[in-house]
């Protein structure tokens, strides 16, 4: 051997160990865990988030402007009159407001009392204006311009009124709107909007396209580089306790790889996702880091077609509701990387899930027999119903075979991937073989609403309560795939107009039966959130609102006694 | 040579503008920009959708919305986004900017290394240091970019926490806030442009040094070389005149065709290390179903390719007489 040849192989040899030393975990693997109890900690310090996108639209109630990542980095920014907390359960935010209810029902009536020194950034008072404008640019027949989110309940409010001095707002509904808590969730100020023109022109464009220099909330902008990072200060005007990190930077940094090596560099200190094997193993990795792990009011779940050709049989989706093991699935898939967050036995509500301070949730699954795997159970059901099985495949009582069944699933992801594919292998028991149509993103969403599958994998977010369930499952709804009961679209009807959240818990519940036993719907379980940051911090936990994990943001800071997290 | 730089920009025109069909038809073909509205939790109101697709132009036919794009291009306007905030050639602008700080340095580096040591390799073929070159050389070849580009992401964070300080940034182009002073913005950017920069010196290194190996040892073997040898001319005359010179027009051919490749982004590199160049702006782009968006990088990319392969066209006739006096 040649001394080159022979230092050659020195030289690969040392970059191969240095290669090898740089990719080893540093330290001992973290535990991930659901820290949902506040803790002590102190003034001062800062925060790098990394977040995935940049802000597209600065209105975040404008239909372009209400996205996920936007929600979260704009919430510290404006005046919120409920918060949901990591538990669930809706609460008044009491630095905005003393209270808030219903105090007629006929017609309904709301008053929201404000707390005393309310202002934005800017010194001017929180008030009725800013409940009036918020109100007119969501409401159709007062801005049909207004390119707005969500106008549902808005358009029912027939008058917004203030007391003399200003604190008591009261509302009038035309019809009674359960839901009234999630309205107003971001309130915008009117005496801005006046800067920017009429409702049209300052909605769609003056709080669009221009950065906030305004702040209800407990930070305000101080600097922001588009596509790079957003910088908050506190708001010297805030009116609420703390906020106690004095700098709070939004990194936008593509990809969940990329933030948790941004976190391990020290260059990010928080990455908020949805995770996944590989990233959750790689954030154990990290030494020194805190992992939150928790679920959202957003879930996963299976779906059937109960119209057409084979689906409209309800004793096929019975027998397949019956085979399909959902705990199973459930173990397979997120049980791997967030075993705490449980299985889901309800389509209305997550485990857990308080309404007006009652416990929600309820297992509707297990007495209809749904998701439990029983193999014989659906042999039984498909028996009676005059199928048979013959040479592992499903014969139809006309004596044909069953035609394969298509199952359209969004390729991108993961979880509903896999969700697929062992929902192909349990059915195989059945005799009945699955297609899997993994679409991409732009063809995933009109498959749905056309109805052009047999089972399907998706999400719903349950903010909304029965609207969130009415989108799906209402006759002629938005997203509605061709199924209709009038039992339940009454049902719907009833909750979403019920007030009292005793009674509405039990409409509720009578909904998930009856779209369980049509088998419209095999819940699975919520949408796992990861969140990990350096073991010094405190009070950053899990939200299960749409919203995010900025939702306490004033509370966030370096812990008093670090370690204890 | 004026005649000729015409006829290149006529057909670059007329490739642009089949390019351009043929993308914008892909795109509108590809899926609905709208996708994401529509998909919405709770649903965006049908009003909203409607006033989208006609801000966009989604409610004309195919034909119409390419003519009017082309229209616009003439008064400098690339089109909506549908992003309704986004200004596709503001942004473009800023993404050039960060994309020629991050690929200029690398390519001069890159470039003057592969000459130098393909030059080397290709006169002493076989012997030290072509023996260590070739082997490196190849090891780089064989190196996916996005692998190299992660390792040596590692390297810097590793190399950080054993130093205990950040010498290395892998993070964007910049800190955030930037350095306040002129120095230490300086070596803010240095410390967030060495991996980056170095990731693609050696990817592209890696081939162009051997382009220039190949090229030099075939003109080693040219008739010209035995004649200069023969007629008894310095070796130092012989190599630099009869054997480099000629050896330059196939790597300028390359190095014409992987510019504008770069220019429109080191997709990888960018990626990897977050700096929010034309590859970011293209991927964007694409996930968000922007036609404006893909067709104004298109327009870029063209225009690269048209310029890089005709400077390649001027250098052909500096480096190669033939190329002049057949014209």
């Amino acid at each position: 051997m040649t001394r080159i040849r022979r230092l050659s192989y020195i030289a690969m040899a040392a970059a191969l160990s240095f290669t090898a030393a740089a990719c080893t975990s540093q330290g001992p693997s973290n535990d991930a865990q659901n820290q949902t109890e506040t803790q002590d900690v102190v003034a001062g310090g800062e925060i790098t988030i990394a977040a995935t996108s940049p802000i597209t639209d600065w209105n975040p109630i404008s239909a372009n402007g209400d996205t996920t990542g936007q929600r979260q980095q704009q919430w510290p920014l404006y005046p919120h009159p409920f918060l949901t907390l990591p538990d669930t359960s809706v609460v008044i935010n009491e630095a905005l407001l003393e209270k808030a209810d219903v105090v007629e029902t006929d017609p309904m009536t709301v008053e929201y009392v404000l707390q005393d020194g309310v202002q934005w950034s800017d010194g001017t008072p929180i008030g009725v204006d800013d409940f009036v404008y918020t109100q007119a640019v969501q409401d159709p027949s007062k801005c049909a311009e207004c390119l707005a989110a969500f106008t549902e309940g808005y358009s029912d409010i027939t008058s917004i009124e203030a007391s003399e001095d200003g604190k008591t707002i009261t509302m009038v509904y035309s019809e009674p709107f359960s839901e009234w808590r999630a309205l107003f969730n971001y309130i915008l100020p009117a005496h801005v909007a006046e800067g920017y023109g009429d409702l049209a022109t300052s909605f769609n464009e003056g709080f669009s396209k221009n950065v906030p220099e305004f702040s209800g909330g407990p930070y305000i902008i101080q600097d922001y580089t588009d596509g790079i990072s957003m910088t908050m200060v506190p708001n010297p005007n805030w009116y609420g306790e703390g906020p106690n990190l004095e700098t709070i930077t939004t990194r936008y940094i593509t990809g969940q790889g990329e933030q948790l090596t941004a976190l391990q560099s020290g260059e990010v200190q928080l990455v908020y996702a949805t995770p996944t094997v590989d990233t959750m193993d790689q954030a154990r990795q990290l030494p020194n880091m805190t992992i939150n792990t928790g679920s959202t009011l957003t879930y996963y779940h299976l779906g059937m077609k109960t119209t057409g050709d084979v689906m409209s049989d309800p004793a096929l989706r019975s027998a397949i509701a019956t085979a399909l093991d959902l705990g199973d699935m459930r173990e397979r898939t997120i049980g791997q990387f967030a075993p705490d967050v449980p299985q889901m036995k309800s389509s209305v509500y997550v485990p857990g899930q308080q309404i007006g301070g009652q416990e929600a949730y309820r297992d509707n699954m297990t007495d209809l027999g749904i998701g439990a795997g029983d193999v014989e159970g659906a042999i039984g059901i498909l028996e009676d119903a005059g199928y048979t099985i013959t040479d592992e495949q499903l014969i139809q009582p006309d004596g044909t075979p069953l035609r394969d069944l298509s199952f359209l699933t969004l390729g991108t992801d993961v979880l509903r991937m896999e969700v697929a594919q062992i929902a192909q292998q349990q059915l195989l028991a059945l005799g009945i073989t699955i297609n899997i149509d993994a679409a991409d993103g732009a063809r995933y969403s009109p498959a749905l609403r056309e109805g052009d599958f047999d089972l399907m994998a998706t999400g719903t977010a349950l903010d909304l309560g029965p609207l969130s369930m009415q989108q799906w499952y209402g006759t002629d709804a938005p997203r509605s795939f061709g199924y209709s009961n009038p039992e339940a679209d009454a049902l719907l009807e009833a909750a979403a107009s019920e007030l009292d959240p005793a009674a509405q818990i039990e409409l509720m519940n009578e909904l998930d039966r009856v779209l369980l036993g049509d088998g419209v719907v095999l819940p699975l379980f919520g949408t796992p959130m990861m969140a990990v940051y350096p073991n010094t911090y405190g009070n950053i936990f899990i939200n299960p609102s749409k919203y995010g994990t900025t939702m306490n943001v004033e509370e966030w800071g370096l812990l008093a006694e670090p370690g204890t997290s | 040579m004026a005649w000729m730089i015409l006829r290149r920009m006529l057909s670059a025109v007329g490739v642009l503008l089949l390019a351009s069909i043929v993308i914008f038809v892909v795109i509108a073909v590809s899926g609905d920009p709208l996708a994401d509205l529509r998909d919405r939790q709770p649903p965006v109101p049908p009003s909203v959708i409607q006033a989208e697709e006609q801000r966009l132009g989604l409610d004309l036919p195919l034909h119409e919305r390419y003519l009017n794009w082309v229209g616009g291009l003439f008064q400098g306007d690339l089109g909506p986004s549908t992003i309704a905030t986004r200004d596709i050639g503001a942004e473009l602008t800023d993404r050039i900017g960060v994309t020629l700080r991050l690929v200029v340095v690398a390519v001069v580096i890159a470039l003057i290394l592969a000459l130098i040591a393909g030059t080397v390799s290709g006169l002493r073929q076989r012997r030290f240091p072509d023996l260590v070159l070739t082997p490196m050389t190849f090891v780089m070849l064989a190196l996916p970019s996005f692998w190299m580009a992660v390792l040596f992401k590692q390297w810097g964070i590793y190399f950080n926490e054993q130093v205990g300080a950040s010498v290395f940034a892998t993070v964007g182009a910049n800190s955030v806030p930037p350095p306040q002073g002129f120095v230490p913005f300086l070596l803010d950017s240095a410390a967030h442009l060495v991996l980056p920069t170095l990731v693609l010196i050696l990817v592209h290194f890696a081939a162009w040094s051997r382009y220039q190996r190949t090229a030099i040892a075939e003109s080693l073997a040219g008739d010209h070389v035995r004649f200069a040898v023969l007629k008894g001319l310095s070796r130092g005359r012989v190599v630099r005149s009869y054997v480099v010179r000629p050896a330059l027009v196939p790597i300028i051919t390359v190095v014409a065709l992987d510019l504008p490749v770069l220019l429109s982004g080191a997709v990888i590199t960018e990626t990897v290390f977050q700096w929010r160049g034309m590859g970011g702006f293209l991927l964007e782009s694409i996930n968000l179903r922007d036609g404006n968006a893909v067709l104004a990088w298109l327009l870029i990319a063209a225009f690269a390719v048209v310029v890089f392969n005709l400077i390649a066209d001027l250098l052909y006739a500096i480096v190669d007489p033939r190329v002049r006096y057949g014209n």
